[in-house]
């Protein structure tokens, strides 16, 4: 299963960085290939390329925010989450959207 | 940005906007800001979106904001708890790490110490040093090795 997200917040300072790196440790933990890129106050960070997204099995957008370049991701099932709860429990998270892309 | 006049210790406030207060009160003192009302406007701006309670009684406060003229990361360490500042485990916030930025910082590298800062935050070791130094000194060592360490792990 190759995972790939986007995280984004209001300021971009705190809870994009810390939801994209809770969600690649709960990831790597429960081994799914997982790739975050983060669009906060520096821009995009680790940028999920054409390829990256065109592999991908599942699309996590960890934000209420507007995402920039969601046409990478078109035809995926892309799964929409609050950027708060990837932060307090990201192995529940991912284990979910895994669950609801696998049936 | 990290400073050991940047922490404080025993802090007197009881409630969220006591705390705002406070750091945007200081703020003006470290000439980190002319403007202190205006900056704690826009850290109140920023809770409305929602809360930045975190877990295990942590709070990151942060305001991107006109009236801030330098970057700088406070550590406050409150006497008492805070109990309405909502967080994501039910903990009462007790320490707070509230970042000053300027609105159109292009400064990657301290926004990219920020980062590492607040990733840090989902560590149960990092919280446990930050919450029990007891040396300002040490605990000012402890954060700029932190932050600059990079995105290693």
């Amino acid at each position: 299963m190759k995972i790939v997200g986007i995280s984004a917040c209001p300021a971009g300072l705190a809870h994009t960085p810390m939801a994209a790196k809770a969600l690649e440790k709960a990831g790597i933990g429960l081994g799914y290939d997982i790739k975050m890129e983060q669009q906060g106050s520096m821009g995009q960070i680790n940028a999920i390329t054409n390829e990256e997204a065109r592999e991908a099995d599942l699309v996590i957008i960890a934000s209420d925010q507007k995402i920039t370049g969601m046409e990478r991701f078109a035809g995926k099932k892309v799964i929409r989450v609050d950027i708060n709860i990837c932060i307090k429990a990201p192995e529940a998270v991912i284990k979910k959207c895994v669950d609801a892309v696998s049936k | 940005m990290l400073r050991e006049e940047y922490l404080f210790f025993d802090v007197d406030v009881s409630t969220k906007e006591e705390a705002l207060t406070f750091i945007s009160h200081k703020a003006l003192e470290l000439e980190l800001t002319d403007d202190e009302e205006g900056l704690k406007e826009d850290f109140m701006k920023r809770e409305e979106e929602y809360s930045t309670g975190l877990q295990d009684g942590f709070a990151i406060p942060h305001a991107k904001s006109d009236f801030a003229k330098k970057m700088g990361i406070f550590y406050l360490r409150c006497k008492n708890s805070i109990p309405e500042w909502e967080t994501m485990d039910d903990e009462k916030v007790t320490d707070l790490f509230a970042l000053i930025v300027p609105k159109e910082s292009a400064d990657n590298r301290h926004l990219m110490m920020i980062s590492r800062l607040a990733t840090g935050l989902l560590e149960v070791e990092f919280k446990e040093i930050v919450k029990t130094a007891l040396d300002k000194k040490e605990l000012i060592k402890y954060l700029k090795q932190f932050i600059s360490k990079g995105e290693e792990n």
